[in-house]
């Protein structure tokens, strides 16, 4: 990391930044200051933010130190700052989901849950950030707010639909941030920006308070440049709550308490087949690297994970219409272009293929447990290529085969978020190239391997998330 | 991508009609070819055999 990020406190964790506050080293106020100030440097050349809290995030910041001065608890995350998708309801604020539409609806009168709760623990919320409009995209080229660009190189994509959020840490201008992952929403950021992403099983954190893509698969979940952020925002996050009907009743599972505990005894395969074919030679040989460095020479199939990822996009489509349609009835020219044709397209699906998708669903969700019976973690790549270009072709040739530029990039992600399996994409380190990463994949309610698998591999170095502090051109 | 269904304007009008979507023609090639990709993904699931044993829906307990 550069000194002047150092200086700034760009490249402090979030658990360096909660000790400093709790034992009032530093003041919750400068810390946040120093964060909008970041924001306020960088942010124009990055377009991360749709919003800034400038006023609201000193106000809180202030009143923690105050708190923290007359005794309290300020809580695990004292004083960090975060951002979260502009897709989170925030108390004040209009959750525009980077929609035209939805910027004429009145502001939030409340949190969702997990805001609220990062905030109980001690957070700062700094702002909210840019993304696919509905989500419903790969690469945060919002015609509305502006692409976001990816830090590493400003003329590439952040990828998305998280983007903001995962440019935002990757840049050093939060610690952390949330996000949402219906495809691989918040895994394909994560990798393209060189930074840890983390989709926890379907149910594990509330979406009480969340602007919905398809039910079916809708995630929330962190960004982190550690792991023991990673770890420190899930476990304040997850849980039940009753106001998410879709929420599972598990009592929270602390996941901090895993990192120290090595993967010994961790049974770990490469998943092979689907996952292996259709990337670059870089996506590969990150994941091959990463199996070096585990000692991992078994390799697993998940049987028809092509066709998992077939019945994702048709979920999806499905959903997704039957949020939109009466907007796209009445006023589809307020739609981004990058997104209208996609979205009217969803309308037109075919029923009988919907509900032949989610029985596949229950038969490909039978036949990856019985994987799991004898494999903890698999590892796979997360995108099969690097970030492409803003504004690059609508297609591309991988493998002599021509795919989609943007949609290919959930080639990965998709079969997994299909049937809710908790996935950390850790960003591999490859000097002087674009970042990658790869997937740890666990059964449901499994997440604690994934910590300690993560863990190891961030301690040995193969995985890391430096601050790109290079200004944008 | 080679094997996707093809999916003409015309395909898209008489589609959206019956949803009652009136898309604009200067949207209609573009939209055509997001429906051929969702055609395509339809197919390659449906043409799937399942047991009539598989069900979607929810198990409700008490």
């Amino acid at each position: 990391m550069s000194d002047a990020a150092m200086a700034d406190g760009a490249a402090m964790t979030a658990e360096a930044i909660a000790a400093d506050v709790r034992s009032r080293r530093r003041s919750a106020r400068d810390v946040a200051a120093a964060a909008l100030e970041r924001i306020a440097q960088r942010d124009r050349g990055l377009n991360c933010f749709t919003l800034v809290r400038r006023d609201d995030a000193l106000s809180e910041a202030a009143k923690l130190d105050a708190r923290i001065a007359a005794g309290a608890d300020p809580g695990p995350l004292a004083g960090v700052p975060f951002a979260a998708k502009n897709l989170f309801d925030v108390a004040g604020v209009t959750t525009v989901a980077g929609a035209k539409i939805e910027a004429e609806g009145a502001p939030a009168t409340r949190d969702a849950t997990a805001v609220a709760a990062l905030r109980r623990a001690g957070a700062i919320l700094v702002g909210v950030t840019n993304m696919d409009e509905y989500a419903y995209g790969f690469s945060t080229e919002n015609t509305h707010h502006g692409p976001t660009r990816n830090p590493h190189d400003p003329t590439r994509i952040a990828g998305g639909s998280s983007g903001g959020s995962a440019a935002a840490v990757a840049a050093g201008l939060v610690p952390l941030s949330l996000g949402t992952d219906t495809n691989g929403s918040i895994r394909v950021p994560a990798a393209l920006c060189g930074i840890f992403g983390f989709k926890p099983t379907f149910g594990r954190v509330s979406r009480a308070g969340v602007f919905p893509l398809a039910s079916s698969f809708d995630h929330v979940g962190p960004f982190a440049r550690s792991v023991a952020d990673l770890a420190l925002t899930f476990d304040a996050i997850q849980g039940p709550d009753p106001t998410d009907q879709v929420c599972a009743e598990r009592q929270a599972e602390p996941c901090v308490v895993e990192l120290q505990r090595g993967v010994a005894g961790v049974r770990i395969a490469v998943a092979g087949g689907h996952f292996s074919a259709l990337a670059s030679a870089e996506s590969l040989d990150a994941v091959a690297r990463v199996a070096a460095a585990l000692d991992v020479t078994t390799r697993v199939t998940l049987p028809e994970a092509h066709r998992a990822r077939a019945a994702a996009m048709i979920i999806t489509a499905v959903e997704a219409a039957d949020l939109h349609l009466s907007d796209l009835r009445m006023r589809a020219k307020d739609f981004d272009p990058m997104t209208r044709p996609r979205l009217l397209a969803t309308a037109l699906v075919p029923a009988a293929a919907y509900a032949h998708a989610q029985r596949f669903r229950a038969w490909y969700r039978a036949r990856v447990a019985e994987v799991f019976r004898d494999v903890d973690v698999l590892l796979a790549p997360t995108t099969p290529y690097p970030a492409p270009p803003i504004g690059a072709p609508s297609t591309t040739t991988v493998d002599g085969v021509l795919v989609s530029t943007r949609s290919h990039l959930g080639v990965f992600t998709q079969p997994l978020s299909f049937i809710g399996l908790p996935v950390i994409s850790v960003p591999v380190v490859t000097p002087c190239a674009l970042p990658l990463g790869v997937q740890l994949v666990a059964a449901p309610f499994r997440e604690s391997a994934l910590f300690r698998v993560a863990a190891k591999l961030e301690a040995d170095g193969v995985a890391a998330a430096p601050v790109v502090s290079r200004p944008p051109d | 991508m080679s094997t996707l269904p093809r999916v003409t304007e015309a395909d898209v009008d008489r589609l959206a009609e019956q949803v009652g979507l009136r898309i604009d023609p200067t949207d209609r090639p573009d939209v055509a070819a997001a429906l051929a990709v969702l055609l395509g993904a339809a197919q390659l699931v449906m043409e799937f055999p399942l047991p009539e044993d598989v069900h979607p829906a929810p198990v409700f307990r008490p």
